[in-house]
């Protein structure tokens, strides 16, 4: 420190003076304490703000899945591992297992395969889904998947029913056989081409035509379904 | 008391004065400066134990409270100004004298930077090394020196501030 700097510090020294008060450690560790809990309390208000807002959250996005047409609101969001698209479930409706590993694209999955998201519906109703990139139009994609079924179950050659029908506001077809021809089971079948992945959900009938014909509420329990769900974007 | 806390009142009760008229020379203001080295030491007894065995205590609570400083000067409420024209206050005799130097040196203080007046209070007036000072400011050595140097160039610019020194030299 050189003589310059000795004459400021000498100056300092007179400016400072004497503090008015002492400062304690118990003050100091009143202030602390005084802190924690200031930070509890603002942790509590955060945590119980959360809990609120969780079930208004679910609230809100139960009712941004209510199906359009005014079905039932959603008793749970189900988002598929696999392939994406989020499932607001149907009273009723719920997931029995996700896809153990991604369809290929070959063949034609049903209820038992692995590659599907299976769902239990009302009245032993079940659907499934798979997908996976194409790039067919949907009409081209309808084509290979009404092949498929007949190639690889005992469903006909042309479906019963062929309808034009909407997924998550895409285009789709729904198809409706009884698998085999004239007796067996009910099978739907909703085809949708979405962003180059093609969409299956299949549908199945617990009852065979030959003992119990199939009801209307059974094939509305699958267009509840459809209703909920949300292809990704 | 356990000795963590035994150490941490003997390391207040020994440097509370001396931590007091740093923070006054650093805020201008007592209560300002109490708040101030509380503020420090409050951040500091959580960890004293890590602090006593990894590094100078001093120089940790030193580097808290300019840390706090200078977090508080960012804030808008900080009413601070450097001005022109400092009010007198009534005083006679010595006392006179006193209040006129006490006033010169903080209305020169006010005209420093934050980080010159941080320098140059810790180097100057709490006599720490230039490398004491750059591990409190988080800074070079050699920025020490520089600011400082521009510090004190500052401080002879006020014409107050450079007739006391005058006077001390005499």
């Amino acid at each position: 420190m050189n003589g310059m700097d000795r004459h400021l510090r000498d100056l300092l020294e007179a400016a400072v003076g004497e503090p008015p008060r002492r400062v304690t450690a118990e003050a100091v560790r009143r202030r602390v304490i005084r802190r924690r809990i200031a930070e509890a309390v603002a942790a509590a208000v955060t945590v119980a703000a959360i809990v609120v807002a969780i079930p208004v959250g679910i609230g809100a996005l139960g009712r941004a899945h209510r199906p359009p047409n005014g079905g039932p609101a959603a008793v749970g969001i189900v988002t598929s591992r696999h392939y994406g698209y989020t499932e607001a479930l149907p009273a009723g409706w719920r997931l029995a297992r996700q896809a153990a590993q991604r369809w290929n694209g070959q063949g034609s999955p049903g209820d038992g395969d692995p590659v599907v998201d299976l769902f239990r519906g009302p009245r032993g109703v079940e659907a499934w889904a798979s997908a996976t990139p194409t790039k067919a139009s949907l009409a081209a994609y309808t084509v290979a998947v009404i092949r498929a079924s007949h190639a690889n179950h005992p469903c006909p050659v042309r479906p019963q029913t062929n309808q034009t029908i909407t997924i998550s506001g895409v285009p789709a077809r729904l198809l409706g056989m009884q698998c085999a021809p004239g007796s067996g089971f009910l099978v739907e079948i909703a085809v949708t081409v979405h962003h180059g992945t093609a969409f299956v959900f299949g549908s199945q009938n617990p009852f065979k035509f030959g003992s119990q014909n199939p009801r209307k509420a059974d094939r509305a329990a699958f267009r509840n379904f459809l209703d909920g769900i949300r292809l990704p974007r | 008391m356990d000795a963590e806390g035994e150490g941490f009142a003997q390391f207040v009760e020994a440097r509370q004065r001396a931590l007091q008229r740093t923070a006054w020379l650093l805020t201008g203001d007592w209560a300002l400066a109490e708040d101030l080295v509380q503020t420090a030491l409050a951040r500091s007894w959580p960890r004293w134990e890590r602090i006593r065995r990894r590094d100078d205590p001093e120089i940790y609570v030193r580097r808290a409270m300019v840390h706090s400083w200078a977090s508080w000067r960012r804030r808008r409420w900080w009413g601070e100004r450097a001005t022109e024209a400092v009010p007198d206050s009534p005083a006679i005799g010595d006392m006179a004298a006193e209040v006129a130097v006490c006033v010169t040196v903080q209305r020169a203080l006010r005209s420093l930077t934050a980080r010159q007046r941080a320098v140059l209070v810790l180097r100057v007036f709490d006599d720490l090394s230039e490398a004491q000072v750059a591990q409190v400011l988080d800074c070079a050595t050699g920025t020490v020196k520089a600011t400082l140097a521009r510090a004190v160039a500052r401080l002879r610019e006020d014409p107050r501030l450079a007739g006391l020194m005058d006077r001390e030299t005499q």
